[in-house]
Protein backbone atom coordinates (compact mmCIF):
# COMPACT_ATOMS: atom_id res chain seq x y z
CA UNK A 1 0.00 0.00 0.00
CA UNK A 2 1.30 3.20 -1.06
CA UNK A 3 1.36 6.57 1.11
CA UNK A 4 -1.78 7.52 -1.34
CA UNK A 5 -3.57 4.62 -0.37
CA UNK A 6 -3.06 4.61 3.25
CA UNK A 7 -4.87 8.34 3.33
CA UNK A 8 -7.56 7.19 1.25
CA UNK A 9 -7.75 4.15 3.36
CA UNK A 10 -7.76 6.01 6.81
CA UNK A 11 -10.17 8.68 5.24
CA UNK A 12 -12.74 5.57 4.21
CA UNK A 13 -12.45 4.04 7.81
CA UNK A 14 -13.48 7.09 9.50
CA UNK A 15 -16.86 7.47 7.36
CA UNK A 16 -17.60 4.03 7.82
CA UNK A 17 -20.58 4.13 10.03
CA UNK A 18 -21.33 7.58 9.36
CA UNK A 19 -22.03 7.20 5.21
CA UNK A 20 -25.43 7.65 3.81
CA UNK A 21 -27.29 7.80 0.83
CA UNK A 22 -27.43 11.75 0.12
CA UNK A 23 -31.34 12.33 -0.39
CA UNK A 24 -31.63 13.61 -4.43
CA UNK A 25 -31.72 17.38 -4.33
CA UNK A 26 -31.94 17.15 -8.47
CA UNK A 27 -35.23 18.61 -9.46
CA UNK A 28 -37.56 15.95 -9.97
CA UNK A 29 -40.52 17.58 -11.13
CA UNK A 30 -40.62 17.30 -14.53
CA UNK A 31 -38.51 17.07 -18.08
CA UNK A 32 -37.29 19.33 -20.61
CA UNK A 33 -39.37 19.71 -24.10
CA UNK A 34 -36.00 18.00 -25.91
CA UNK A 35 -36.00 15.11 -23.02
CA UNK A 36 -40.10 14.93 -23.48
CA UNK A 37 -40.01 15.02 -27.13
CA UNK A 38 -36.79 12.05 -27.36
CA UNK A 39 -39.24 10.02 -24.51
CA UNK A 40 -42.31 10.24 -26.91
CA UNK A 41 -39.61 9.04 -29.61
CA UNK A 42 -39.08 5.82 -27.50
CA UNK A 43 -41.65 5.43 -24.99
CA UNK A 44 -40.59 3.21 -21.48
CA UNK A 45 -38.42 0.51 -23.20
CA UNK A 46 -37.31 -2.12 -20.85
CA UNK A 47 -35.38 -4.39 -22.81
CA UNK A 48 -32.91 -1.04 -23.38
CA UNK A 49 -32.86 0.52 -20.17
CA UNK A 50 -31.75 -3.19 -18.45
CA UNK A 51 -29.15 -3.37 -21.36
CA UNK A 52 -27.93 0.13 -20.53
CA UNK A 53 -27.56 -0.30 -16.93
CA UNK A 54 -25.40 -2.74 -17.42
CA UNK A 55 -23.13 -0.87 -20.76
CA UNK A 56 -22.71 1.85 -18.13
CA UNK A 57 -22.28 -0.37 -15.46
CA UNK A 58 -24.84 2.01 -12.83
CA UNK A 59 -25.16 0.25 -9.57
CA UNK A 60 -28.37 0.28 -8.07
CA UNK A 61 -27.35 2.37 -4.52
CA UNK A 62 -26.36 5.15 -6.84
CA UNK A 63 -29.49 5.53 -8.43
CA UNK A 64 -31.71 4.60 -5.72
CA UNK A 65 -34.53 7.62 -5.44
CA UNK A 66 -33.55 8.66 -8.53
CA UNK A 67 -35.39 6.48 -10.82
CA UNK A 68 -34.25 2.93 -10.67
CA UNK A 69 -37.02 1.51 -9.53
CA UNK A 70 -39.23 3.93 -11.81
CA UNK A 71 -37.41 3.60 -14.95
CA UNK A 72 -40.22 4.45 -17.00
CA UNK A 73 -40.66 8.36 -15.22
CA UNK A 74 -38.87 10.79 -17.38
CA UNK A 75 -38.90 13.57 -14.88
CA UNK A 76 -36.02 11.25 -12.70
CA UNK A 77 -32.46 10.68 -13.23
CA UNK A 78 -32.05 7.36 -14.30
CA UNK A 79 -34.80 7.65 -17.01
CA UNK A 80 -33.20 11.01 -18.42
CA UNK A 81 -29.76 8.44 -17.92
CA UNK A 82 -30.69 6.07 -20.24
CA UNK A 83 -32.56 8.15 -22.61
CA UNK A 84 -29.16 10.22 -23.42
CA UNK A 85 -27.85 6.41 -23.82
CA UNK A 86 -30.62 5.97 -26.09
CA UNK A 87 -29.49 9.03 -28.42
CA UNK A 88 -25.73 7.55 -28.25
CA UNK A 89 -26.73 4.57 -29.45
CA UNK A 90 -29.41 4.70 -31.92
CA UNK A 91 -29.17 8.85 -32.73
CA UNK A 92 -26.30 9.14 -35.17
CA UNK A 93 -26.92 8.61 -38.99
CA UNK A 94 -22.93 7.66 -39.23
CA UNK A 95 -22.19 9.24 -42.58
CA UNK A 96 -18.68 8.82 -43.74
CA UNK A 97 -18.85 11.69 -45.94
CA UNK A 98 -20.10 13.77 -42.95
CA UNK A 99 -19.99 13.32 -39.12
CA UNK A 100 -17.30 13.78 -37.70
CA UNK A 101 -17.14 9.96 -36.08
CA UNK A 102 -19.38 6.95 -35.30
CA UNK A 103 -21.44 5.63 -33.12
CA UNK A 104 -19.03 2.87 -32.63
CA UNK A 105 -16.40 5.97 -31.01
CA UNK A 106 -19.26 7.63 -29.15
CA UNK A 107 -20.59 4.38 -27.63
CA UNK A 108 -17.03 3.21 -26.45
CA UNK A 109 -16.19 6.74 -25.05
CA UNK A 110 -19.48 6.64 -23.03
CA UNK A 111 -19.63 3.28 -21.94
CA UNK A 112 -17.89 1.55 -19.71
CA UNK A 113 -16.23 -1.79 -21.14
CA UNK A 114 -12.63 -1.34 -20.42
CA UNK A 115 -10.92 -1.06 -23.94
CA UNK A 116 -9.08 1.59 -26.67
CA UNK A 117 -11.16 4.28 -25.21
CA UNK A 118 -10.54 3.91 -21.90
CA UNK A 119 -10.27 1.46 -19.02
CA UNK A 120 -13.57 0.02 -17.28
CA UNK A 121 -15.85 3.07 -15.99
CA UNK A 122 -18.75 3.41 -13.99
CA UNK A 123 -21.82 5.92 -13.99
CA UNK A 124 -22.98 7.46 -11.07
CA UNK A 125 -24.52 10.86 -10.21
CA UNK A 126 -24.36 13.41 -8.08
CA UNK A 127 -26.36 16.16 -6.08
CA UNK A 128 -23.38 19.15 -7.00
CA UNK A 129 -24.88 21.87 -8.40
CA UNK A 130 -21.68 22.99 -9.37
CA UNK A 131 -20.25 20.88 -12.66
CA UNK A 132 -21.93 19.00 -15.17
CA UNK A 133 -19.94 16.18 -14.81
CA UNK A 134 -17.14 14.83 -13.04
CA UNK A 135 -14.35 11.60 -13.58
CA UNK A 136 -12.60 10.54 -10.67
CA UNK A 137 -9.93 7.79 -11.37
CA UNK A 138 -9.50 4.89 -9.36
CA UNK A 139 -6.41 4.41 -6.82
CA UNK A 140 -7.28 0.22 -5.79
CA UNK A 141 -6.46 -2.14 -8.48
CA UNK A 142 -9.92 -3.71 -7.93
CA UNK A 143 -12.06 -0.60 -7.62
CA UNK A 144 -13.21 1.23 -11.03
CA UNK A 145 -12.88 4.94 -12.75
CA UNK A 146 -16.28 6.44 -12.32
CA UNK A 147 -18.08 8.94 -14.51
CA UNK A 148 -20.94 11.36 -12.43
CA UNK A 149 -22.99 13.40 -13.90
CA UNK A 150 -24.79 16.38 -12.01
CA UNK A 151 -28.10 18.46 -11.42
CA UNK A 152 -27.58 20.60 -13.87
CA UNK A 153 -27.87 18.15 -16.53
CA UNK A 154 -31.07 16.83 -14.76
CA UNK A 155 -32.84 20.18 -13.57
CA UNK A 156 -35.45 20.87 -16.47
CA UNK A 157 -35.15 24.33 -16.43
CA UNK A 158 -31.64 23.97 -16.89
CA UNK A 159 -29.82 24.97 -20.62
CA UNK A 160 -27.94 21.51 -20.61
CA UNK A 161 -31.20 19.21 -19.34
CA UNK A 162 -31.80 17.49 -22.52
CA UNK A 163 -30.21 14.18 -24.18
CA UNK A 164 -27.91 15.59 -26.41
CA UNK A 165 -26.13 17.65 -23.76
CA UNK A 166 -26.12 14.98 -21.16
CA UNK A 167 -24.62 12.45 -24.11
CA UNK A 168 -22.27 14.97 -24.85
CA UNK A 169 -20.94 15.29 -21.18
CA UNK A 170 -20.49 11.52 -21.21
CA UNK A 171 -17.86 11.64 -23.87
CA UNK A 172 -16.47 15.00 -22.08
CA UNK A 173 -16.22 12.57 -18.74
CA UNK A 174 -15.36 9.62 -21.17
CA UNK A 175 -12.44 11.78 -22.43
CA UNK A 176 -11.14 12.58 -19.14
CA UNK A 177 -10.81 8.71 -18.73
CA UNK A 178 -8.52 8.28 -22.33
CA UNK A 179 -6.50 10.62 -20.59
CA UNK A 180 -6.15 8.59 -17.20
CA UNK A 181 -5.46 5.57 -19.23
CA UNK A 182 -2.58 6.85 -21.60
CA UNK A 183 -0.79 9.11 -18.52
CA UNK A 184 -2.02 12.46 -20.45
CA UNK A 185 -1.85 15.38 -18.82
CA UNK A 186 -4.20 18.42 -20.03
CA UNK A 187 -4.28 21.07 -16.45
CA UNK A 188 -4.48 21.21 -13.16
CA UNK A 189 -8.62 22.59 -13.69
CA UNK A 190 -10.46 19.41 -13.33
CA UNK A 191 -8.15 18.05 -16.03
CA UNK A 192 -8.37 21.04 -18.07
CA UNK A 193 -5.93 24.18 -17.74
CA UNK A 194 -6.40 27.40 -16.35
CA UNK A 195 -8.33 30.37 -17.93
CA UNK A 196 -9.65 32.50 -19.19
CA UNK A 197 -6.50 32.69 -21.82
CA UNK A 198 -6.34 33.09 -25.19
CA UNK A 199 -9.88 32.21 -26.76
CA UNK A 200 -11.08 30.45 -23.88
CA UNK A 201 -13.73 32.63 -21.28
CA UNK A 202 -14.15 29.90 -18.45
CA UNK A 203 -11.45 28.58 -15.61
CA UNK A 204 -10.95 25.23 -17.04
CA UNK A 205 -9.64 25.24 -20.81
CA UNK A 206 -8.64 23.18 -23.74
CA UNK A 207 -7.22 23.23 -27.04
CA UNK A 208 -8.85 22.68 -30.77
CA UNK A 209 -6.57 19.67 -32.54
CA UNK A 210 -8.52 20.03 -35.39
CA UNK A 211 -9.15 17.92 -38.32
CA UNK A 212 -10.99 16.71 -41.47
CA UNK A 213 -14.27 14.23 -42.02
CA UNK A 214 -12.99 11.16 -42.69
CA UNK A 215 -9.43 11.76 -40.76
CA UNK A 216 -10.52 8.91 -38.28
CA UNK A 217 -12.18 5.70 -39.46
CA UNK A 218 -14.84 5.00 -37.54
CA UNK A 219 -13.95 2.90 -34.57
CA UNK A 220 -9.84 5.06 -34.45
CA UNK A 221 -11.26 8.28 -32.29
CA UNK A 222 -8.85 6.90 -29.60
CA UNK A 223 -5.93 7.43 -31.61
CA UNK A 224 -3.17 9.53 -31.02
CA UNK A 225 0.26 9.66 -31.88
CA UNK A 226 1.25 11.98 -29.45
CA UNK A 227 1.60 14.99 -31.57
CA UNK A 228 -1.36 17.30 -32.16
CA UNK A 229 -1.71 16.43 -35.61
CA UNK A 230 -3.89 13.39 -34.41
CA UNK A 231 -5.47 14.12 -30.71
CA UNK A 232 -8.56 15.27 -29.47
CA UNK A 233 -9.58 17.37 -25.74
CA UNK A 234 -12.22 16.42 -23.90
CA UNK A 235 -14.23 19.55 -25.21
CA UNK A 236 -13.48 18.56 -28.46
CA UNK A 237 -14.83 14.97 -28.29
CA UNK A 238 -18.28 17.30 -26.70
CA UNK A 239 -18.57 19.73 -29.36
CA UNK A 240 -18.35 17.13 -32.22
CA UNK A 241 -20.50 14.56 -30.45
CA UNK A 242 -22.88 17.37 -30.22
CA UNK A 243 -22.31 18.80 -34.22
CA UNK A 244 -22.97 14.74 -35.49
CA UNK A 245 -26.45 14.90 -33.34
CA UNK A 246 -27.22 18.16 -35.04
CA UNK A 247 -26.17 18.41 -38.55
CA UNK A 248 -26.34 13.87 -38.77
CA UNK A 249 -28.58 12.62 -36.75
CA UNK A 250 -30.99 9.57 -38.15
CA UNK A 251 -34.40 11.09 -39.84
CA UNK A 252 -36.33 10.44 -36.00
CA UNK A 253 -34.16 12.66 -34.07
CA UNK A 254 -36.17 15.50 -32.78
CA UNK A 255 -36.04 19.20 -33.93
CA UNK A 256 -35.69 20.21 -29.97
CA UNK A 257 -32.75 17.78 -29.33
CA UNK A 258 -30.84 18.54 -33.02
CA UNK A 259 -31.20 22.69 -31.94
CA UNK A 260 -30.13 22.05 -28.38
CA UNK A 261 -27.21 20.05 -29.40
CA UNK A 262 -26.62 22.65 -31.65
CA UNK A 263 -26.50 25.71 -29.24
CA UNK A 264 -24.85 23.70 -26.73
CA UNK A 265 -22.17 23.06 -29.49
CA UNK A 266 -21.68 26.58 -30.81
CA UNK A 267 -21.24 28.09 -27.27
CA UNK A 268 -18.38 25.44 -26.14
CA UNK A 269 -16.99 26.67 -29.16
CA UNK A 270 -17.05 30.13 -28.49
CA UNK A 271 -15.88 29.92 -24.85
CA UNK A 272 -13.41 26.63 -24.16
CA UNK A 273 -10.60 26.58 -26.50
CA UNK A 274 -7.53 28.52 -25.98
CA UNK A 275 -7.35 28.27 -29.79
CA UNK A 276 -10.90 28.54 -30.87
CA UNK A 277 -13.31 29.13 -32.20
CA UNK A 278 -13.99 25.45 -32.56
CA UNK A 279 -16.27 24.63 -35.57
CA UNK A 280 -19.43 26.03 -35.66
CA UNK A 281 -22.44 23.62 -36.63
CA UNK A 282 -26.15 23.98 -36.97
CA UNK A 283 -27.50 25.96 -39.46
CA UNK A 284 -28.20 29.92 -39.05
CA UNK A 285 -31.29 29.84 -40.48
CA UNK A 286 -34.02 29.71 -37.97
CA UNK A 287 -35.85 27.03 -38.54
CA UNK B 1 -14.26 18.24 -15.59
CA UNK B 2 -11.87 14.96 -13.85
CA UNK B 3 -11.65 15.13 -10.10
CA UNK B 4 -8.81 15.14 -7.53
CA UNK B 5 -7.04 11.51 -7.87
CA UNK B 6 -7.09 11.92 -4.07
CA UNK B 7 -10.15 10.44 -2.90
CA UNK B 8 -11.66 8.34 -0.38
CA UNK B 9 -12.41 4.42 -1.93
CA UNK B 10 -16.12 3.71 -2.02
CA UNK B 11 -17.61 2.15 0.73
CA UNK B 12 -17.86 -0.85 -1.23
CA UNK B 13 -14.46 -1.13 -2.71
CA UNK B 14 -13.60 -0.89 1.40
CA UNK B 15 -15.77 -3.26 2.43
CA UNK B 16 -14.15 -5.74 -0.81
CA UNK B 17 -10.88 -4.59 1.08
CA UNK B 18 -12.10 -5.83 4.35
CA UNK B 19 -13.57 -8.75 3.19
CA UNK B 20 -16.90 -7.75 4.22
CA UNK B 21 -19.06 -7.68 0.87
CA UNK B 22 -18.86 -7.95 -2.75
CA UNK B 23 -19.64 -5.14 -4.99
CA UNK B 24 -20.66 -6.80 -7.86
CA UNK B 25 -24.64 -7.87 -8.73
CA UNK B 26 -26.89 -4.79 -8.37
CA UNK B 27 -30.05 -5.33 -8.96
CA UNK B 28 -31.71 -4.87 -12.56
CA UNK B 29 -33.66 -1.62 -12.81
CA UNK B 30 -37.57 -1.81 -12.52
CA UNK B 31 -40.90 0.03 -14.11
CA UNK B 32 -43.20 1.16 -11.20
CA UNK B 33 -46.29 -0.33 -11.28
CA UNK B 34 -47.97 3.49 -10.98
CA UNK B 35 -45.20 5.77 -11.89
CA UNK B 36 -46.59 9.35 -10.92
CA UNK B 37 -45.41 10.78 -14.08
CA UNK B 38 -46.42 14.33 -13.36
CA UNK B 39 -48.21 14.76 -16.68
CA UNK B 40 -45.93 13.29 -19.13
CA UNK B 41 -46.70 11.14 -21.17
CA UNK B 42 -44.92 7.65 -21.06
CA UNK B 43 -45.88 5.97 -24.37
CA UNK B 44 -44.93 6.70 -28.10
CA UNK B 45 -47.00 9.50 -29.83
CA UNK B 46 -48.87 8.16 -32.35
CA UNK B 47 -48.81 10.63 -35.27
CA UNK B 48 -49.09 11.32 -38.40
CA UNK B 49 -46.16 12.87 -39.98
CA UNK B 50 -45.88 15.57 -42.35
CA UNK B 51 -49.37 17.13 -40.56
CA UNK B 52 -48.34 20.04 -38.64
CA UNK B 53 -51.25 21.56 -36.39
CA UNK B 54 -52.77 25.00 -38.32
CA UNK B 55 -51.40 28.24 -36.94
CA UNK B 56 -55.01 30.11 -37.32
CA UNK B 57 -57.09 31.91 -34.98
CA UNK B 58 -57.59 34.93 -32.69
CA UNK B 59 -57.08 35.75 -29.31
CA UNK B 60 -57.11 32.87 -26.83
CA UNK B 61 -57.47 30.33 -29.71
CA UNK B 62 -54.77 32.01 -31.21
CA UNK B 63 -52.66 31.00 -28.46
CA UNK B 64 -53.36 27.79 -27.75
CA UNK B 65 -52.44 27.44 -31.71
CA UNK B 66 -49.21 28.61 -31.20
CA UNK B 67 -48.78 26.55 -27.83
CA UNK B 68 -49.55 23.21 -30.73
CA UNK B 69 -47.54 24.08 -33.23
CA UNK B 70 -44.41 24.27 -30.88
CA UNK B 71 -44.84 20.90 -29.91
CA UNK B 72 -45.65 19.63 -32.55
CA UNK B 73 -42.33 21.68 -34.16
CA UNK B 74 -40.12 20.29 -30.96
CA UNK B 75 -41.28 16.84 -31.92
CA UNK B 76 -40.82 17.20 -35.62
CA UNK B 77 -38.53 15.28 -37.85
CA UNK B 78 -35.95 16.68 -40.27
CA UNK B 79 -37.86 15.37 -43.04
CA UNK B 80 -40.71 17.88 -41.86
CA UNK B 81 -38.58 21.12 -42.19
CA UNK B 82 -40.68 22.34 -45.13
CA UNK B 83 -43.85 21.32 -43.44
CA UNK B 84 -43.24 23.76 -40.81
CA UNK B 85 -41.26 26.35 -42.48
CA UNK B 86 -45.15 26.08 -44.46
CA UNK B 87 -46.96 26.41 -41.72
CA UNK B 88 -45.00 29.32 -40.67
CA UNK B 89 -45.47 31.48 -43.06
CA UNK B 90 -48.95 31.16 -43.51
CA UNK B 91 -49.35 31.93 -39.65
CA UNK B 92 -47.09 35.02 -39.90
CA UNK B 93 -49.66 36.58 -41.52
CA UNK B 94 -51.41 36.70 -38.49
CA UNK B 95 -50.86 39.05 -35.71
CA UNK B 96 -52.74 37.07 -32.98
CA UNK B 97 -50.32 34.10 -34.23
CA UNK B 98 -47.36 35.99 -33.90
CA UNK B 99 -48.39 37.44 -30.30
CA UNK B 100 -48.63 33.77 -29.28
CA UNK B 101 -45.57 32.75 -30.47
CA UNK B 102 -44.41 35.48 -28.82
CA UNK B 103 -45.77 34.93 -25.31
CA UNK B 104 -44.48 31.27 -25.79
CA UNK B 105 -40.97 32.04 -25.85
CA UNK B 106 -41.59 34.88 -23.29
CA UNK B 107 -42.84 32.17 -20.95
CA UNK B 108 -40.45 29.16 -21.93
CA UNK B 109 -37.60 31.39 -21.36
CA UNK B 110 -37.96 31.49 -17.93
CA UNK B 111 -38.88 27.28 -17.59
CA UNK B 112 -37.54 25.43 -20.73
CA UNK B 113 -34.94 26.73 -22.53
CA UNK B 114 -35.28 24.01 -25.14
CA UNK B 115 -38.77 24.69 -25.55
CA UNK B 116 -37.55 28.76 -25.71
CA UNK B 117 -34.93 27.61 -28.70
CA UNK B 118 -37.56 26.23 -30.53
CA UNK B 119 -40.24 29.05 -30.08
CA UNK B 120 -37.40 31.77 -31.07
CA UNK B 121 -36.64 30.07 -33.64
CA UNK B 122 -40.01 29.73 -35.23
CA UNK B 123 -40.59 33.67 -34.09
CA UNK B 124 -37.16 34.50 -36.30
CA UNK B 125 -38.65 32.44 -39.31
CA UNK B 126 -41.73 33.92 -39.49
CA UNK B 127 -39.64 37.68 -40.47
CA UNK B 128 -42.50 39.91 -38.83
CA UNK B 129 -42.52 43.32 -37.77
CA UNK B 130 -43.44 42.71 -34.37
CA UNK B 131 -41.29 39.60 -33.86
CA UNK B 132 -38.50 41.43 -34.76
CA UNK B 133 -39.03 44.22 -32.10
CA UNK B 134 -39.33 41.30 -29.66
CA UNK B 135 -36.25 39.93 -30.97
CA UNK B 136 -34.02 43.32 -30.62
CA UNK B 137 -35.62 43.93 -27.28
CA UNK B 138 -34.66 40.20 -26.13
CA UNK B 139 -31.07 40.28 -27.33
CA UNK B 140 -30.78 43.30 -25.69
CA UNK B 141 -31.65 42.44 -21.97
CA UNK B 142 -28.77 42.57 -19.96
CA UNK B 143 -27.31 38.89 -18.74
CA UNK B 144 -27.75 37.83 -15.09
CA UNK B 145 -25.11 38.33 -13.16
CA UNK B 146 -26.23 36.15 -9.80
CA UNK B 147 -26.42 32.41 -10.21
CA UNK B 148 -24.79 28.88 -10.54
CA UNK B 149 -20.96 29.01 -11.29
CA UNK B 150 -19.55 26.09 -13.43
CA UNK B 151 -16.01 26.16 -13.97
CA UNK B 152 -15.47 30.08 -13.95
CA UNK B 153 -19.00 29.93 -16.22
CA UNK B 154 -21.92 32.00 -14.83
CA UNK B 155 -24.49 29.06 -16.28
CA UNK B 156 -27.26 31.01 -16.32
CA UNK B 157 -25.65 33.95 -17.95
CA UNK B 158 -24.66 31.60 -20.59
CA UNK B 159 -27.86 29.84 -20.58
CA UNK B 160 -29.56 33.35 -21.56
CA UNK B 161 -27.02 34.33 -24.00
CA UNK B 162 -27.16 31.45 -26.03
CA UNK B 163 -30.79 31.69 -26.68
CA UNK B 164 -29.96 35.33 -27.88
CA UNK B 165 -28.35 33.59 -30.31
CA UNK B 166 -30.83 32.07 -31.46
CA UNK B 167 -32.28 35.29 -31.66
CA UNK B 168 -30.33 36.83 -33.39
CA UNK B 169 -30.47 34.24 -36.02
CA UNK B 170 -33.84 35.58 -36.32
CA UNK B 171 -32.97 39.25 -36.85
CA UNK B 172 -30.43 38.16 -39.53
CA UNK B 173 -32.81 36.40 -41.49
CA UNK B 174 -35.41 39.39 -41.03
CA UNK B 175 -33.13 40.97 -43.49
CA UNK B 176 -34.32 44.25 -43.17
CA UNK B 177 -32.36 47.94 -43.17
CA UNK B 178 -32.78 47.87 -39.18
CA UNK B 179 -32.53 44.64 -38.49
CA UNK B 180 -29.16 44.18 -40.29
CA UNK B 181 -27.50 47.07 -38.93
CA UNK B 182 -28.37 46.16 -35.36
CA UNK B 183 -26.98 42.49 -36.06
CA UNK B 184 -23.28 44.38 -37.49
CA UNK B 185 -23.87 46.58 -34.03
CA UNK B 186 -23.95 43.05 -31.77
CA UNK B 187 -21.55 41.80 -33.84
CA UNK B 188 -18.87 44.03 -31.64
CA UNK B 189 -21.34 45.09 -29.13
CA UNK B 190 -23.21 42.44 -27.20
CA UNK B 191 -21.54 41.39 -23.72
CA UNK B 192 -21.11 37.59 -24.53
CA UNK B 193 -18.76 35.76 -27.00
CA UNK B 194 -21.62 33.55 -27.74
CA UNK B 195 -24.04 36.44 -28.98
CA UNK B 196 -21.22 38.16 -30.87
CA UNK B 197 -19.74 34.99 -32.92
CA UNK B 198 -23.73 34.07 -33.81
CA UNK B 199 -24.18 37.40 -35.20
CA UNK B 200 -21.18 37.40 -37.23
CA UNK B 201 -21.89 33.68 -38.43
CA UNK B 202 -25.56 34.57 -39.23
CA UNK B 203 -24.96 38.30 -41.00
CA UNK B 204 -22.32 36.10 -43.31
CA UNK B 205 -24.83 33.28 -43.77
CA UNK B 206 -27.75 35.63 -44.47
CA UNK B 207 -25.26 37.74 -47.16
CA UNK B 208 -24.08 34.44 -49.05
CA UNK B 209 -21.13 34.11 -47.46
CA UNK B 210 -18.74 37.03 -49.49
CA UNK B 211 -15.75 39.07 -48.79
CA UNK B 212 -18.77 41.54 -48.94
CA UNK B 213 -19.95 40.68 -46.46
CA UNK B 214 -17.01 39.98 -44.64
CA UNK B 215 -15.87 43.53 -45.02
CA UNK B 216 -19.00 44.81 -43.89
CA UNK B 217 -18.81 43.35 -40.48
CA UNK B 218 -14.87 43.84 -39.98
CA UNK B 219 -15.13 47.38 -38.66
CA UNK B 220 -17.89 45.94 -35.89
CA UNK B 221 -15.67 43.07 -35.47
CA UNK B 222 -13.47 43.45 -32.05
CA UNK B 223 -10.28 43.27 -33.33
CA UNK B 224 -9.34 40.22 -30.85
CA UNK B 225 -12.04 38.56 -32.19
CA UNK B 226 -11.46 39.16 -35.99
CA UNK B 227 -10.67 35.34 -36.64
CA UNK B 228 -14.67 34.63 -35.83
CA UNK B 229 -15.08 36.77 -39.39
CA UNK B 230 -13.27 33.18 -41.11
CA UNK B 231 -14.71 30.96 -38.86
CA UNK B 232 -15.40 27.35 -40.36
CA UNK B 233 -18.43 26.75 -40.52
CA UNK B 234 -19.96 22.63 -40.70
CA UNK B 235 -22.42 22.08 -43.16
CA UNK B 236 -25.05 19.74 -43.04
CA UNK B 237 -25.40 17.99 -46.27
CA UNK B 238 -22.06 19.34 -47.30
CA UNK B 239 -19.22 16.76 -48.80
CA UNK B 240 -16.23 15.75 -47.22
CA UNK B 241 -13.80 17.05 -49.52
CA UNK B 242 -15.93 20.40 -49.47
CA UNK B 243 -15.44 20.60 -45.69
CA UNK B 244 -11.91 19.51 -45.86
CA UNK B 245 -10.77 22.59 -48.29
CA UNK B 246 -12.44 25.10 -45.74
CA UNK B 247 -10.67 23.31 -42.51
CA UNK B 248 -7.75 23.19 -44.32
CA UNK B 249 -7.58 27.45 -45.96
CA UNK B 250 -8.30 28.28 -42.50
CA UNK B 251 -5.78 26.53 -40.43
CA UNK B 252 -3.23 27.23 -43.09
CA UNK B 253 -4.31 31.06 -42.90
CA UNK B 254 -3.70 30.82 -39.35
CA UNK B 255 -0.50 28.81 -37.89
CA UNK B 256 -1.28 30.84 -35.17
CA UNK B 257 -3.59 28.16 -34.04
CA UNK B 258 -1.90 25.16 -34.16
CA UNK B 259 -1.67 23.75 -30.66
CA UNK B 260 0.96 22.27 -28.78
CA UNK B 261 1.83 18.73 -28.67
CA UNK B 262 -0.05 17.09 -26.10
CA UNK B 263 1.67 16.91 -22.64
CA UNK B 264 2.37 13.05 -20.87
CA UNK B 265 3.01 12.92 -17.13
CA UNK B 266 6.56 12.04 -16.81
CA UNK B 267 5.61 9.02 -14.66
CA UNK B 268 2.81 7.51 -16.91
CA UNK B 269 -0.37 6.52 -15.87
CA UNK B 270 -1.02 7.38 -12.18
CA UNK B 271 -3.72 4.78 -11.45
CA UNK B 272 -3.14 1.34 -10.87
CA UNK B 273 -3.24 -1.26 -13.49
CA UNK B 274 -7.27 -2.48 -13.62
CA UNK B 275 -7.67 -6.12 -11.53
CA UNK B 276 -10.65 -7.05 -13.02
CA UNK B 277 -11.69 -5.52 -16.75
CA UNK B 278 -15.15 -4.83 -17.71
CA UNK B 279 -15.85 -6.79 -20.70
CA UNK B 280 -19.37 -6.19 -20.93
CA UNK B 281 -19.32 -6.63 -24.70
CA UNK B 282 -23.64 -7.67 -25.77
CA UNK B 283 -24.69 -5.38 -28.46
CA UNK B 284 -28.25 -3.41 -27.93
CA UNK B 285 -31.54 -4.34 -27.99
CA UNK B 286 -32.46 -3.95 -31.87
CA UNK B 287 -34.19 -0.32 -31.85
CA UNK B 288 -38.01 -0.83 -32.93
Amino acid sequence: MNFKQGIALASALCALGGASEALATCDQSGASQADIDLWNIHGCWSDFYVWQAKAYDLRSGDWSGRGWNDACNVALEFPKHWSAAYLVSYGLADNVSQSFHGTVDYRATAEAASGNYHDSLYHSVTDDAGIFGRFTPRIWPWDTDRVETACPLYNRTSANANPGSRGGDFMHEGWHANYDKYGINNGDQGGHRAGPTGACTINGCDYFYFHGIGAYAYGAMWENNGTASRFHSPNQVQVEYLCDVADQPKSWVPASVRQTAASDANTRAVTRFINGPGYSCGSPRPW
Amino acid sequence: MQGSTWRAPRIGALAALLGIVGTAGAAEPTTAPTSPTRGITTGIIQRELHRPPALVGSGDLARQAARSFISWASLSTADEREDARREILAGAANPDIVRGIIAEAREANQTDHSRALVSLAILGEMRTEEGERYLRDFINEPLPTKGTVVEGDLIEATAMASLQAKAVDGLAFRGTREADAEVLRLAGAHPSIIVRAEAISAYLWNHGDTDAAREALRPSVRKNEQILLERVRHVSGESAEQFNRKLEAFTRAHPELAPPPPEYRKSGPVVAPEQSPNRFSEPPPVAR
